[in-house]
């Protein structure tokens, strides 16, 4: 059973545990220093718990879930909106489902809406994006289509 | 109220989309496969915008005390920004608007687009919107 059709789901996929590590090393990457994402003391004089991941982090996962799944070049949008703080010791879980398939020319037009959650149930991020995709990358079946789990996190 | 932002249009600033920069950037995102022809992560263009100064970006007139990131969208009219390639980023307030929240406080809203633009071409590679929300300031 395929799940590349209107309605279908994708293989869900693991990331985490979120550590301050991880934090840092997004911080890094992107520039966005803001030590609310690193610094506990800072975090905890502004009311937090403590530190939590930044948004953005939380989206460039959701978008290396969706261009593994696709390929990084098919994206035409993506976008996500931030609903729930993620704390660090967080595990992660993105999913995708198939809203839309339009024929295009030469491949097909996907839209995909996407969730990503921490292990407390809460949808942190939220998303969309439009993907165009070859026909062949389409219609492949890969009989060994487990879900992508890097790190070996248990279900 | 409208007076309150000072700059709703940045200036253009040249930037490449550069190997070292995309590698780490790639580590963050905790990408597992072989890079894919060489193009950037789909939201690699947030690295853009940190590169920018002050001077160079928009500004909304919101308490950065009251700040919250709502919402981010990337657009790419032909795919994903390729290693390598030369553009020009502008920064500009395209949309304001304010709702109530739940506990009845005032949230304002302004959309800020980043417009990434080939340097020799001009062609547009990507817009950026960013979605920023200003909570009310009174105590809730």
């Amino acid at each position: 059973m395929t799940w590349k059709t209107v309605g279908g789901t994708a293989p869900p996929r693991n990331f985490g545990p979120v550590t301050t590590a991880t934090l840092v090393r997004y911080a890094g990457a992107s520039g966005d220093f803001n030590p609310m994402h690193y610094d506990q003391d800072y975090a905890k004089a502004a009311g937090y718990p403590g530190v939590f991941a930044q948004g953005m982090y939380l989206a460039a996962l959701l978008s290396t879930y969706v261009a593994e799944l696709f390929a990084a070049r098919s994206v035409r949008r993506f976008g996500v909106t931030f609903r729930s703080q993620v704390w660090v010791g967080a595990m992660l879980t993105c999913s995708c489902d198939v809203i839309e398939v339009r024929p295009c020319d030469d491949g097909v037009r996907v839209v995909v809406s996407l969730e990503l959650r921490a292990d407390t149930g809460s949808v942190a991020v939220a998303g969309e994006a439009e993907l165009h995709v070859s026909d062949e990358m389409w219609a492949h079946e890969d009989p060994n289509d487990e879900p992508v789990n890097p790190r070996g996190v248990s279900q | 109220m409208n007076d309150e932002h000072k700059r709703a249009e940045g200036q253009a600033v040249r930037f490449v989309i550069e190997d070292g920069a995309v590698g780490q950037f790639r580590r963050a995102a905790e990408t597992t496969c072989a890079p894919d022809e060489h193009t950037a992560p789909w939201t690699f263009p947030m690295a853009v915008e940190h590169w920018l100064s002050p001077d160079d970006k928009v500004d909304t007139g919101f308490d950065r005390r009251r700040l919250l990131h709502g919402g981010q969208e990337f657009i790419y009219p032909n795919g994903p920004l390729e290693c390598g390639r030369e553009l020009m980023a502008q920064e500009r307030i395209v949309e304001r608007f304010e709702k109530r929240g739940s506990r009845g406080g005032l949230m304002r809203f302004a959309v800020v687009e980043t417009t990434l633009r080939d340097a020799s071409s001009g062609e547009v590679a990507a817009y950026v919107r960013r979605t920023l929300i200003e909570r009310d300031g009174a105590p809730s």
